[in-house]
């Protein structure tokens, strides 16, 4: 997994690659408390993810938490059809903005 | 069920600082491309490797533990031994998905993912062993 960070003043996209798992999130939770102060808006790209599994949502549901508290806005771009089962599956649509 | 490939792991307390979960990983992107299946298919397998085998890891106890796979037509397997403690994930209960996110708790949605997503899931203890039998459809 690599996630690409690009940053225009208080807008933050992480584009994320590859596999978000159990080995990867941790790199992602990393880059998501070091943007969290400062964000208020924060982009998750997902155009190159292939698959996320429950530790990749921990880190999501975590980014939601910290946004909603902080009145700020998050959403998802380029989500696949993959991904799509796995957020149905875990009522995560409900909770997500997803473009 | 045609012959599976079999990918067995020696557990230590330093299995994850190790780097297991990635030899999982790499076995089950070998074998799904070996075997030719689906995308889509090859997707959930991965997801439920990594929810499978990081529960193991994780909170079993085990000191040995071993991932197969396989393919017969249009179904897939994999299957999990472990010898840890004795763990039944067909009958977990279930985590309520339609909280608010503030409510949300991550746990029991890795099993929840993987019950979802398989064609059928099977336990069984055998011979001081956890057997997990995950089949999917393969198309």
């Amino acid at each position: 997994m690599t996630v690409n960070k690009n940053v225009e003043n208080k807008n933050v996209v992480l584009s994320v690659s590859g596999r978000l798992d159990t080995t990867t999130a941790p790199q992602l939770e990393t880059v998501v408390d070091e943007v969290l102060p400062s964000a208020e808006e924060l982009v998750f790209d997902f155009k190159e993810l292939e698959y996320i599994s429950s530790a990749g949502l921990r880190v999501i549901l975590k980014a939601q938490k910290a946004m909603n508290s902080a009145k700020g806005s998050m959403k998802l771009v380029h989500v696949n059809e993959d991904i799509m089962e796995v957020f149905d599956i875990t009522g995560f649509l409900d909770i997500l903005t997803i473009e | 069920m045609g012959a599976a490939e079999k990918l067995a792991v020696t557990l230590t307390l330093d299995s994850v600082a190790l780097g297991t979960e990635t030899i999982v990983s790499e076995f089950i992107s070998k074998q799904t491309e070996l075997l030719q299946i689906p995308h889509k298919t090859a997707n959930r397998m991965q997801v439920a490797a990594d929810e499978i085998y990081s529960n193991i890891v994780r909170y079993s106890g085990a000191h040995a533990a071993s991932v197969s796979c396989r393919r017969q037509g249009d179904i897939t397997e994999l299957v999990f031994e472990d010898d840890g403690v004795p763990y039944d994930p067909t009958q977990t209960a279930e985590p309520d998905t339609t909280l608010s996110a503030e409510e949300r708790q991550i746990g029991g949605l890795g099993i929840l993912m993987v019950r979802r997503m398989a064609k059928s899931m099977e336990y069984s203890r055998t011979d001081g062993k956890n057997v997990l039998a995950i089949t999917f459809a393969a198309k």
